[in-house]
């Protein structure tokens, strides 16, 4: 293997070269795109897996403690730098909405937020960049203006000693709709949107008409509903009472919609398929001549 | 101010374009180090001597293409809290997130180990008087990884296990946010017997 490092200019030299016959890649959807177009333009193998909207339908039956904490692990975990992070919330029902607001908010509040120094008892660390702080900040900012409920305002975030870190504090939005930049954009930051639902066929529906298909996960103690759920949902890696779903390595990863671009998924049997291209030999022999027989029992190589 | 270059025929070489991107401590907004942007040239190079490596490799039993694998998991295990390290470093997350990082990579190596069982091919018997049909799967040749800055350690694994036991050779290009993982994981692969310019593994 060689390690080579770059940017922009790297990726075409890769992407054009004719000696390279299969390319794997990870990162943001238009990216991804663009890298699987310029591949397969050029007859390559491509595999590549972008970005995300991941939803959590939370049923009325749902253990709604257990519910709000696996939506701060999912949602604010890595700082929500996960393309399998939870950054939608769905309640179905404004009752099953006003509790889960009601227990998110203190569990953020608790969140520790800090260097990796400090301890294992940092809940995050701070974001890649001034730039994506810079963005995430800005969509915050949209979210109030296009009339979200911020609940709980981590923009004002300071740490003594951190100061021109790249650190933003946790987020909430309450009453997040779909035609908000906060609920378009794929924020990769650690802000978490509730979109209230008023049933479970019109939370099914939003996560249906998203652009992204990586992961989502439904909340329920109803088996009928989450095998409904799993059967008809148009995403590749589903969550039942379980938010985030990244399959154990034996099985395989991969989004649907525009979380990913080519044919096969990563890791597990894909990987293999994806990796080793199928040569098809038909033989005939006509006669044979014996050989003597060998019989020393011995490796192959 | 630490330079970081690339992995180039089982070795860290510097790089040689003149150009460079600074790498952040994300918890300070301080520049800690920074990485080589390769020039067309030398990745054409790094490309032109896998192509040579990859005949032997492919060539290679695959049962011990899948003992390289092992060794990878132990000297990765063997390597946690160094990768873990690293891995926090230059992408900002928190230690134990950062050990999930590296042993949910980790996990794949350990598919990896069972490749040879995934290459096995298909055969048809009869297809006719005296006639095998069979298939089997061939490596590609030499494949790239293009990884992102939010999994440092996991996703390069993802591309580089099941890569090299399917008897390619890889030209990983990690984020360049992120880059000293990669190298490191390169060396420990190194260390397991995964060795370029070599034809007798």
């Amino acid at each position: 293997m060689q390690v080579v490092n770059g940017d922009k200019s790297v990726v075409d030299g890769i992407l054009d070269h004719e000696v390279i016959q299969g390319v794997g890649f990870v990162g943001s959807t238009p990216i991804a795109q663009y890298i699987y177009g310029r591949a397969a333009t050029n007859g390559k193998r491509a595999q590549c897996f972008g970005g995300a909207k991941n939803h959590m339908i939370i049923m009325p039956d749902a253990d709604l403690d257990k519910a709000a904490d696996a939506l701060i692990g999912a949602g604010y975990g890595a700082a929500g730098e996960r393309c399998m992070a939870i950054s939608v919330a769905v309640p179905v029902g404004e009752k099953t909405a006003d509790a889960l607001i009601e227990r998110l908010v203190p569990r953020i509040e608790k969140l520790k937020v800090g260097p990796y120094t400090a301890g294992n008892d940092v809940d995050y660390g701070p974001v890649i960049t001034q730039a994506s702080k810079d963005r995430i900040l800005g969509l915050i900012g949209s979210g109030v203006e296009q009339g979200a409920k911020l609940v709980v305002d981590g923009r004002g975030f300071k740490l003594q000693g951190y100061e021109n870190g790249f650190f933003v504090g946790p987020s909430l939005f309450d009453h997040v709709t779909p035609e908000m930049e906060i609920y378009k954009q794929e924020i990769f930051g650690p802000v978490l949107s509730q979109v209230r639902a008023g049933s479970y066929e019109d939370a099914l529906k939003l996560v249906m008409d998203n652009e992204y298909g990586n992961g989502t996960a439904i909340f329920t103690a109803d088996g009928d509903t989450a095998r409904d759920f799993a059967s008809r949902v148009n995403v590749g890696m589903v969550g039942i009472n379980f938010p985030i779903p990244v399959p154990l390595s034996y099985f395989s990863f991969g989004g649907w919609k525009r979380s990913a671009f080519g044919d096969l998924n990563q890791y597990g049997p894909d990987a293999f398929r994806f990796y080793t291209k199928t040569k098809t030999v038909t033989a005939r022999w006509f006669s044979g001549i014996k050989e003597g027989a060998s019989l020393n029992f011995k490796a192959l190589d | 101010m630490q330079e970081i270059g690339h992995w180039i025929n089982g070795k860290r070489v510097a790089g040689t374009s003149g150009r460079f991107a600074d790498i952040y401590n994300p918890a300070t907004g301080e520049v800690q180090a920074r990485v080589a942007l390769a020039s067309a040239a030398e990745l054409d190079h790094a490309i032109q001597e896998a192509a040579k490596a990859q005949v032997a490799w492919a060539a290679t039993n695959p049962q011990r293409r899948a003992r390289v694998m092992m060794a990878f998991g132990a000297l990765i295990n063997k390597n946690m809290d160094k990768l873990a390290e690293l891995v926090s470093r230059e992408h900002g997350k928190t230690l134990p997130d950062a050990r999930g990082d590296v042993q949910r990579g980790l996990e794949v190596v350990e598919v990896c180990m069972g490749a040879p069982a995934m290459l096995k091919g298909e055969m048809m018997d009869p297809a006719g008087p005296g006639i095998d049909l069979y298939a089997m799967r061939q490596p590609l040749g030499v494949v790239a990884g293009i990884t992102p800055f939010n999994f440092p350690a996991m996703i390069p694994l993802w591309k580089m296990a099941p890569a090299l036991a399917s008897g390619n050779v890889m030209i990983l290009k990690p984020s360049e946010r992120v880059p000293s993982t990669s190298l490191l994981l390169a060396e420990l692969l190194q260390e397991a017997g995964c060795r370029m310019a070599c034809c007798r593994w």
